[in-house]
């Protein structure tokens, strides 16, 4: 019967995909937006959404290339040494943002629901649940999404739409004043959210019986529907705080929430049960990196005996990479990795993994 | 086992017959004498109460034996072995054992001398109940039969309401020293191969001394036996599982149980009664959606209350709010552990309810709710907040309809309670998701347990038309999930 | 070997739940206040809590269950909150506070008032959506509330929603006071309480000052 199969329809690769995508943009993105562009965010916005499709173009093109998911083909053909240093940075990579996914869960937690809490303590809790979610499989997590997806983007739809009717329009003006530049500093943030695509190259062998072109497709749709939800919400929080308001916060969807008055209802202040919209989305985030990370260990070890210790190690190290962002006064190191380990590997690898095959059967054709 | 073969010597067979059931004193022989000239001799083994007075007329015994005794000695073999009386149920045996086994299933046997095989001849068999409306899933419209303990009668209850040459029971028997009879009762061309070769090996895979009731093969073939959430229906209703055979899914009876188990299954399908169908469509979505709000009630709502109130009291309006700070204060207790304390009593007293003989059982709700309840909170061991919180959970876990379901909450619920205690919403949105995690990775017998909500593209999201809610009955034309591939149509315009 | 490690771990987890302690106060060791009073008096602010009347309990004392206290003084907002919640017998819960009553002095001192707001931002201390008012002397007011059905706070907010629906515009709420500390885009204007015999009456409002010397206007 299909129940264990470790398939996943497309259905479920959209929401899979859409919750990976909105969790941290919408979170960490609008100040970030502010501070670089102000009103005309929204254009970054428009515009990271553009490079973001034409990355998915050039990833489907090259995985359709390859005809089997990334890790499989780099195990045909690069040599075992390559081979390795790859899937170690990748193992890096996942993990890396595994931990930076879990420290902003954390703090939002920490800082909506339960400031008493010390941080460890709400971390640990987060990567147990983590780590019980991975070991259920892909199918039992896209299971998971898949319910939670219509209850959770409903809610948030009726909040958006409560809130845009308490808008500061003369917030609103002022669009087409940021320079270029800004733009798209704020469209490099926006794409730098949407890293979870990567994961498109590690898909193909999960996904059921479906044509190559309706995966590409549901990511494509999730991308943008992660886009649109991010673009509405921008414009109410720049109604609703101002841009200037907006660069100070650190997560101004949440301050919205707690602003949010449905009037003539039962309850005063809504931003506890908002939270469960982050709480669920950055838990996607978290343990979709931590699924991947968990196999590419396998996949070194070679080993399928060992999985759940190899969870457990990697947990280990996605804990201390958020405890590391969490003492840090400044992500500086973070922001390094990214740039010279995960930009890298995001944009080049696919193509540089695919040329090196096509060399490889012209040498040997 | 020895297997001995009946002799015509009735007197071997007497002795053998004798030694097996030694110091039994409910287990009758009669020797009697049949033929016109009463010279055959023959012997009859039964269970007392199990074979009415073989003298009267009226039973197939009493008129076999009767009419033996009228034909000559020389005709009795033949019209043993041709059944010319015309009896229904009568089974020759070749064996001591069998014949043995036969008598054990409440019907007689009958020797012969001179013929060279046992006779099971069927009568009043064991005691039983009657058919009767089942004690639990009561519903207003649709049939008021309840399944028995007869496995036999349980059998015919479906077959009645499916009255199909593709209805087939297998027969199976478990239980070392129990030989108890296990039914498994499906419709053949809708039936998937893998899910009836699952079950058959599930319940032959242990060998144990006795099936007293369906409940011990359900423990013995789940998978998951750690879970809270059972992993097999459970019924009392034959429309129940004649709807279920008829869905492509798998009935098994036990013999001495009137509960059936239904596989595969789903979360759904826990949520579901029988007048659902019965019902149009707007009642049946209305009374599904209250279900489903109470199932996520009766697990949910006082951890809730405890995170609302000891760590986000933004949430409820002032007035509110002041009104149970006021409530609260002189109570000894913390707020969790109060509620503990109270959803324990609740669980002492359903418990007692159920224990208790008929009018005993009725002054249990007014000696808990009213006295108990009035008198804790009047002397300020609890709040009145609580006691309504506790109660309203409990009414929330009785409009689950299955009793085994509704466990799994009322268990869950404690998860919740503890974590959200300790951390609030958190915690609470904690418990969920494990609960969530540890739902999306069940199955039954192949069957994800979150169906409908999950994978219903498999069968063109019509599974969906029978979720939370339920669409017109029109509109319902494939059969679910369970049903083989190809064979999904059942409804169809002339 | 697979249970003795499931055992540690449930062991360390436990432990560490036990030292970490739990967050959760009990609604009863809780108070409510339901509206707040910041002033300038003699160089130093001036802070103060209004809370709610109680009805008298069964059982209960009602002193018990009140709580009140007088406002404080002292030179930052941060150190007036500690020493009056330091007074408090239970857990300041300020999720239910309704109105913020500035003091006109306060107001005149940009600089004092700059350093409150900054604090409100940074702490996050009360909620976004509780209305601001100016009064000449805060604690005038709160001679009024012997006269009022509720408490001062509650009264307060149920005046001015009355006013609001009645035609008087949308009030700025203490989120848009702090947004419009760094978007300075519009100009702030917010309710002017007097009190004359005992009743609270608000005919003018009080703009607030953006480096500009501050006046008020007919409402």
């Amino acid at each position: 019967m299909f129940s264990n199969n470790n398939r996943i329809s497309t259905r479920q690769v959209f929401r899979l995909f859409v919750f990976d995508f909105v969790g941290e943009s919408t979170l960490i993105l609008p100040s970030q937006l502010a501070a670089f562009a102000g009103n005309d965010g929204l254009a970054s916005i428009v515009l990271g959404g553009i490079m973001g499709s034409l990355y998915l173009w050039y990833l489907a093109y090259v995985l359709k290339k390859m005809e089997t998911d990334l890790v499989t083909y780099m195990e045909r053909i690069l040599p075992a040494w390559m081979k390795k240093i790859f899937l170690v940075l990748l193992l890096v990579y996942f993990t890396g943002m595994a931990g930076y996914g879990a420290y902003i869960f954390s703090d939002v937690i920490q800082k909506g629901l339960i400031a008493g809490e010390p941080f460890p303590l709400i971390l640990i809790l987060v990567l147990l649940t983590a780590g019980y979610a991975v070991c259920g499989g892909i199918e039992s997590r896209a299971r998971v999404y898949e319910i939670l997806f219509v209850v959770l983007f409903v809610l948030l739809a009726v909040m958006l739409l409560i809130a845009a009717g308490d808008l500061e329009m003369e917030y609103l003006y002022g669009f087409f004043q940021a320079d270029t530049g800004s733009v798209m500093k704020g469209s490099l943030a926006v794409f730098f959210c949407l890293m979870p695509l990567f994961l498109l190259a590690f898909f193909p062998s999960y996904v059921q019986k479906a044509k190559w072109g309706k995966l590409v497709h549901a990511v494509h749709a999730a991308m943008w529907f992660a886009i649109g939800v991010l673009a509405v919400l921008y414009v109410i929080l720049l109604g609703s705080f101002g841009s200037r308001s907006l660069t100070t916060m650190k997560y101004p969807a949440i301050t919205l929430m707690s602003s949010i008055h449905l009037r003539g209802s039962f309850l005063k202040r809504l931003d506890a049960f908002m939270i469960a919209i982050w709480f669920f989305t950055l838990f996607a985030l978290v343990t979709v990196f931590l699924f991947y990370a968990q196999e590419l260990v396998q996949k070194l070890r070679k080993k399928d005996t060992h999985k759940k210790w190899y969870l457990c190690g990697v947990m280990a190290a996605v804990f201390g990479v958020a405890e590391m962002l969490h003492q840090s006064s400044h992500g500086e190191w973070f922001r390094d990795y990214l740039l010279y380990i995960g930009i890298p590997l995001f944009l080049f690898l696919p193509l540089f993994v695919l040329l090196w095959g096509k060399g490889k059967k012209r040498h040997e054709g | 086992m020895e297997h001995t073969k009946i002799s015509t010597d009735i007197e071997q067979n007497i002795k053998q017959f004798q030694q097996l059931f030694a110091d039994s004193a409910d287990i009758k022989m009669k020797e009697m004498r049949l033929g016109k000239g009463k010279k055959r001799r023959c012997f009859l083994a039964y269970i007392e109460v199990a074979v009415s007075n073989m003298l009267l007329e009226t039973t197939a015994l009493g008129r076999l034996l009767a009419a033996l005794s009228e034909l000559p000695d020389r005709d009795l073999n033949q019209v043993l072995n041709e059944n010319a009386m015309g009896i229904s149920d009568v089974t020759p045996y070749d064996t001591i054992e069998d014949a043995a086994q036969g008598m054990l299933t409440g019907d007689a046997i009958l020797f012969v001398d001179g013929y060279g095989h046992a006779l099971k001849i069927a009568d009043k068999g064991y005691p039983g109940m009657g058919v009767q409306e089942p004690d639990s899933e009561k519903v207003i419209r649709g049939s008021k039969e309840g399944f028995t303990d007869s496995i036999k009668t349980n059998t015919a209850l479906i077959r009645k309401r499916v009255r199909s040459t593709r209805v087939k029971v297998e027969e199976v028997q478990e239980g070392v020293r129990s030989h108890t009879a296990i039914d498994l009762v499906y419709m053949a061309d809708l039936k998937y191969e893998s899910v009836l070769r699952q079950i058959r090996e599930k319940i032959t895979e242990y060998e144990i001394d006795g099936v007293m009731d369906s409940g011990i093969l359900e423990q013995l073939a789940e998978k998951k036996w750690y879970s809270p959430f059972p992993q097999f229906q459970t019924t009392q209703r034959p429309d129940r599982a004649a709807l279920a055979v008829l869905e492509g899914r798998i009935v098994l009876l036990c013999d001495n149980s009137p509960v059936a188990l239904i596989l595969p299954t789903d979360l759904n399908s826990f949520l579901k009664t029988s007048d659902d169908y019965y019902n149009r469509f707007g009642v049946a979505t209305f009374a599904r959606i209250l279900r489903y709000m109470a199932a996520f009630f009766a697990m949910t709502l006082p951890g809730l209350y405890l995170a609302v109130t000891n760590f986000h009291t933004q949430i409820l309006p002032t007035p509110l709010l002041l009104s149970f700070w006021e409530a609260r204060i002189g109570v000894p207790f913390p707020a969790a552990l109060e509620v503990i304390l109270m959803e324990i009593s609740f669980e002492l007293l359903r418990e007692a309810g159920v224990r208790l003989p008929g009018a005993m059982g009725n002054t249990i709700g007014i000696v808990g709710g009213l006295i108990i309840g009035q008198a804790a909170v009047d002397a300020n061991l609890v709040s009145p907040i609580v006691v309504i919180v506790v109660a309203f959970t409990a009414l929330c876990s009785f409009s689950i309809p299955n009793e085994e379901f509704a466990f799994s909450f009322r268990i869950l619920k404690f998860y919740v309670i503890v974590l959200s205690a300790w951390l609030g919403f958190f915690g609470f949105l904690i418990a969920l998701l494990t609960v969530f995690i540890h739902l999306s990775r069940l199955e039954s017998f192949g069957i994800p347990y979150l169906m409908p909500f999950v994978g219903a593209d498999v069968n063109d999201y019509h599974d969906e038309r029978d979720s939370i809610w339920r669409a017109p009955l029109k509109k319902m034309v494939r059969r679910p999930i369970y049903a083989k591939r190809g064979e999904r149509i059942r409804l169809r315009k002339k | 070997m697979k249970g003795k490690i499931k055992k540690y771990v449930a062991l360390v987890l436990s432990v560490q739940q036990l030292l970490c302690g739990c967050s959760a106060t009990e609604l009863e060791d809780r108070c409510f206040p339901m509206m707040a009073v910041v002033d300038e008096k003699d160089g130093q602010i001036f802070f103060g809590y209004g809370f709610p009347k109680l009805s008298q309990k069964d059982n209960t004392d009602l002193e018990e269950a009140r709580v009140n206290i007088a406002p404080v003084t002292g030179k930052t907002m941060e150190s007036c909150v500690q020493t009056y919640d330091s007074g408090l017998e239970k857990l300041a819960d300020c999720n239910h506070m309704k109105v913020l009553v500035f003091g006109e002095n306060l107001m005149e001192d940009t600089g004092r008032y700059a350093d409150v707001l900054s604090y409100l931002k940074q702490t996050g201390l009360f909620p976004r959506n509780i209305y601001v008012c100016v009064a000449e002397d805060p604690l005038a007011l709160f001679e009024t509330e012997e006269d009022l059905p509720q408490d001062l706070g509650s009264y307060l907010e149920q005046y001015l929603q009355n006013q609001e629906s009645a035609g008087s515009g949308k009030l700025f709420k203490l989120g848009r006071l702090l947004d419009e500390k760094e978007n300075h885009i519009l100009q702030i204007m917010l309710p002017y309480l007097e009190t004359e015999d005992h009743i609270i009456f608000w005919k003018t409002m009080y703009r607030v000052p953006d480096d500009r010397f501050l006046y008020k206007q007919e409402k």
